[in-house]
């Protein structure tokens, strides 16, 4: 088979972020009439690459060129006037806007007065939405149509600008089965007029289904960039996984499965990221949730909380129903909520440490009427020791601490407070090594406290290391449930991106 | 001495030491053109002047320490002052105007046009929690509402005279101290013991701050919003009654801007508009250094209108002050 024509070569790729190496000499060759898988982990770099391919970020170093010429993406307006259109997974679009006026954004039709010109927009609009057979009209407001349908809108703005390059990320992700089969009927038609398609996935079905070539990136490295009938489903897991194979992170642990549960979730089901999904966790256990971002974890534990409202789907804590209508409720029953942005939703940044830590517990810190500030002070004292938060004393403000401890600030707000159930949301993310494995530590001991333990996160080392077993999330489902011994790391990326036969 | 240090140096000190310079400059300037200033007949008088304006400033501290504004709490004072002169003159719809005919006892008549001021913030917290309108647009509305409302009651008429005991609320001494002073102080002692040392107040502290936090560690800070609204109604129809005895009508323009007022006493003072940071004893202090200016600027024979011209930089320069010392401004939104 001949090779077609090389569009656009990125050569050496390199992109640091503070702190992250986020691509490192990363080489791309997008063909003419091919589609281009790309694949990787949760901060594998993908996103920052087709950043730089589509002008949003600059390399640090490395070079582009586009048949065969240098080119030098300053912005993303640059990227779309040499033919490189994006179609970002967050769609970048004016909810308040017609579909017309969001497709022809920045460049509308005009009139020779210099006005806009409505009826060529309307009709040029109808037109485009017309070749991907989307049944919308140019006139509706964005905001009023369903997501896939949006999606639908971002993919006809993509062909008007008759980019020659095609950058689609994930954007299965909201489509429904339908739409989907009409989407790859589009990309097929794209690759016979010669254009360069670049489709990223986390589903293995469909890389196998409809690219061409696949590229793995790992860590910000490329691993590999194979065509798609050289591979099978195991070696392309092979390929993301990387070949570290099945390192026992495990220490040992007998855990007695046959322990009464503490908390039981059946048939949980909120919006379209949680579906009916069922699991329990006993006391002592730590029951690790692994899954991509965007499958539906974090969705999972706000429900549970109470902080989103559950469509169906029971708790049932120490054998009985619960209803849980707010956090307050969850708290009310034992549950307790260690959110994944600790900035934004775990401490009050601009309060002391001992304001934070007493936040939950006021009630019981109070004398008849008021509030007891010396044991406000005695009750944040001694949870602030126990957990080793490094400051000078309790009245520190908590904007002033390190990530870590703050974390560890969100963690004291409840260890105090005699709870049954503790659900941590990334513990982990954006804190030190040293703060990382400070905070595993003080997980495990609680779960030697005989706390039932839900511990979310997307790092699959953490997750082998002190989970004693593993659910495994896909599109808001639990696809998987794994005991210690069953637990690989092939397993959970291979569960993770939708692929059930391991 | 390594308190001071400490003191001056911490988040927003030096903006909070700024504001009593202020008011020293503004006593000595005063004590200087107006010889009795000091005198402890004028200080009592300027204390009475000042409560008016403190009241609704106590229900506006509240509302924005939750990170709300509430602009009605003029309109309420207004719309209170004039539900209690009709109270007082039942007769009005029977055809004789100027003759007290109480519809109750004059103290039962004070405790339903409270519960109407409270149940009318009441409404605000609910449009603004359960509508989901915006804090500004709701009260907006409400604000014009409630002043057409009293407009409307009365037909645009003043309502001349009321009781004793109405006209003692805004005019009694207690010896020599104004009753309406007495109660002033009182309420800002019961509030600020409230904010500092309730699990209420500890609460709203954290729900104005950050209610996603606040959600998750166990507060529904919706309920907070409606109880600040309601408080703050409460505080304005108190208010509205104790100006209606200090003038002995019940007049539908009365207190017409304060809203403004007493969101600038609120903000000069040192209260956050980002929500969560603040107290009471802060707006005290706004109260007095707004009074204490009005009250200057008269002295100079500054026009009350031109007045506001003053009024508008002073409030910049309290703002632009308090962002000055503090990472997060007064007027900074996260």
């Amino acid at each position: 088979m001949i090779e077609n024509k090389i569009i656009l070569e990125a050569r050496g790729i390199s992109k640091s972020f503070p702190g992250v190496k986020a691509l490192d000499n990363v080489d791309l060759l997008i063909r003419a009439g091919e589609v281009h898988c790309l694949a990787g982990e949760n901060g594998a770099g993908k996103s920052t690459l087709i950043e730089i391919l589509g002008g949003t970020h600059q390399m640090d170093s490395g070079e582009l060129l586009l048949n065969n010429r240098k080119i030098n993406l300053q912005n993303p307006k640059n990227a779309q006037e040499l033919g490189i259109a994006v179609l970002h997974q967050e769609l970048p679009m004016l909810r308040d806007l017609t579909v017309a006026e969001n497709l022809f954004l920045g460049r509308q039709p005009r009139s020779r007065l210099g006005l806009v010109d409505y009826r060529k927009m309307y009709k040029d609009a109808k037109k485009w939405l017309d070749i991907i057979n989307a049944d919308i009209d140019p006139r509706t407001i964005l905001g009023r149509l369903s997501v896939s349908k949006q999606q639908l809108v971002s993919i006809a703005k993509a062909i008007s600008l008759q980019a020659q390059i095609m950058i689609l990320d994930e954007p299965s992700a909201v489509l429904t089965a339908a739409e989907l089969t009409r989407l790859f009927e589009i990309i097929a038609s794209f690759k016979t007029d010669g254009r360069g398609i670049v489709y990223i996935s986390h589903r293995l079905e469909e890389i196998f289904e409809i690219g061409d070539r696949v590229t793995v990136l790992r860590n910000g490295k490329l691993v590999g960039s194979e065509p798609i009938k050289n591979l099978n489903r195991d070696m392309l897991v092979q390929m993301l996984v990387g070949h570290e194979v099945s390192e026992s992170y495990i220490e040992n642990k007998s855990v007695d499965l046959t322990r009464k549960p503490v908390i039981e979730i059946y048939g949980l089901n909120q919006g379209h990221l949680v579906r009916n999904v069922n699991f329990m966790v006993s006391a002592g256990e730590i029951f690790g949730i692994y899954g991509l971002v965007g499958s539906g974890r974090t969705e999972l534990a706000r429900a549970i909380m109470g902080a989103d409202k559950i469509d169906s789907g029971h708790i049932i804590l120490d054998e009985k129903k619960v209803r849980i209508k707010s956090p307050a409720e969850a708290i009310r029953n034992g549950i307790c909520l260690v959110p994944e942005d600790r900035k934004s939703q775990g401490v009050l940044l601009e309060k002391s440490i001992s304001e934070n830590i007493s936040l939950p517990s006021l009630k019981s810190l109070r004398g008849k009427v008021l509030v007891n500030y010396r044991k406000i002070l005695k009750y944040s004292n001694e949870y602030m020791n126990k957990l080793k938060i490094a400051a000078p004393d309790s009245g520190q403000t908590v904007k002033f601490l390190s990530g870590g401890n703050q974390q560890k600030v969100v963690l004291a707000k409840w260890i105090g407070m005699n709870l049954k159930v503790f659900i941590f949301d990334e513990p982990t993310r954006g804190i030190d090594v040293g703060a990382k494995e400070e905070i595993r530590n003080l997980i495990r001991g609680l779960a030697s406290e005989k706390k039932a333990i839900i511990l979310i996160s997307s790092e699959i080392p953490e997750i082998l290391s002190i989970a004693d077993r593993v659910g495994v999330m896909h599109e808001g489902r639990m696809v998987a449930i794994l005991t210690r011994s069953e637990a690989t790391k092939e397993k959970l990326v291979a569960y993770s991106m939708g692929s059930i036969t391991v | 001495m390594n308190r001071l240090v400490k003191y001056i140096t911490r988040d927003g000190g030096l903006s909070a030491i700024l504001r009593y310079v202020v008011l020293l400059i503004l006593i000595i300037i005063a004590s200087i053109m107006a010889p009795g200033f000091l005198s402890m007949q004028n200080i009592l008088n300027l204390l009475r002047s000042f409560s008016f304006l403190g009241f609704i400033s106590l229900g506006m501290t509240f509302v924005i320490l939750s990170g709300g504004i509430d602009l009605s709490v003029a309109a309420i004072f207004a719309f209170s002052g004039v539900l209690l002169g009709l109270f007082q003159h039942w007769g009005i719809y029977l055809g004789h105007v100027d003759k007290l005919s109480l519809l109750a006892p004059t103290p039962i008549l004070f405790l339903i046009v409270l519960a109407v001021g409270s149940a009318l913030g009441l409404i605000n917290g609910l449009l603004i929690t359960k509508l989901r309108i915006t804090d500004f647009a709701a009260t907006l509305g409400s604000m014009i509402f409630i002043r057409g409302f009293a407009f409307a009651i009365s037909g645009g008429r003043t309502i001349f005279n009321l009781d004793e005991i109405a006209l003692f609320m805004g005019r009694g001494m207690i010896g020599p101290v104004p009753f309406v002073a007495i109660l002033f102080l009182v309420s800002v002692i019961v509030c600020a013991i409230v904010l500092r040392y309730t699990v209420f107040g500890k609460r709203l502290y954290a729900a104005g701050e950050n209610p996603v936090v606040a959600k998750l560690s166990g507060i529904n800070p919706q309920k907070y919003k409606i109880i600040v609204y309601t408080i703050s109604g409460f505080f304005a129809a108190l208010a509205g009654i104790c100006m209606a005895g200090r003038l002995n009508v019940g007049e539908p323009r009365v207190a017409e801007g304060w809203e403004l007022d007493a969101i600038a006493a609120v903000v000069i003072g040192g209260t956050s508009f980002a929500g969560g940071r603040g107290g009471v004893i802060k707006t005290v202090l706004g109260v007095i250094i707004i009074g204490l200016i009005r009250n200057l600027l008269s002295l100079m024979g500054i026009l009350p209108d031109p007045q506001e011209m003053i009024m508008g930089l002073v409030l910049l320069f309290a703002v632009v002050f308090g962002s000055l010392g503090t990472r997060k401004g007064s007027l900074a939104h996260t």
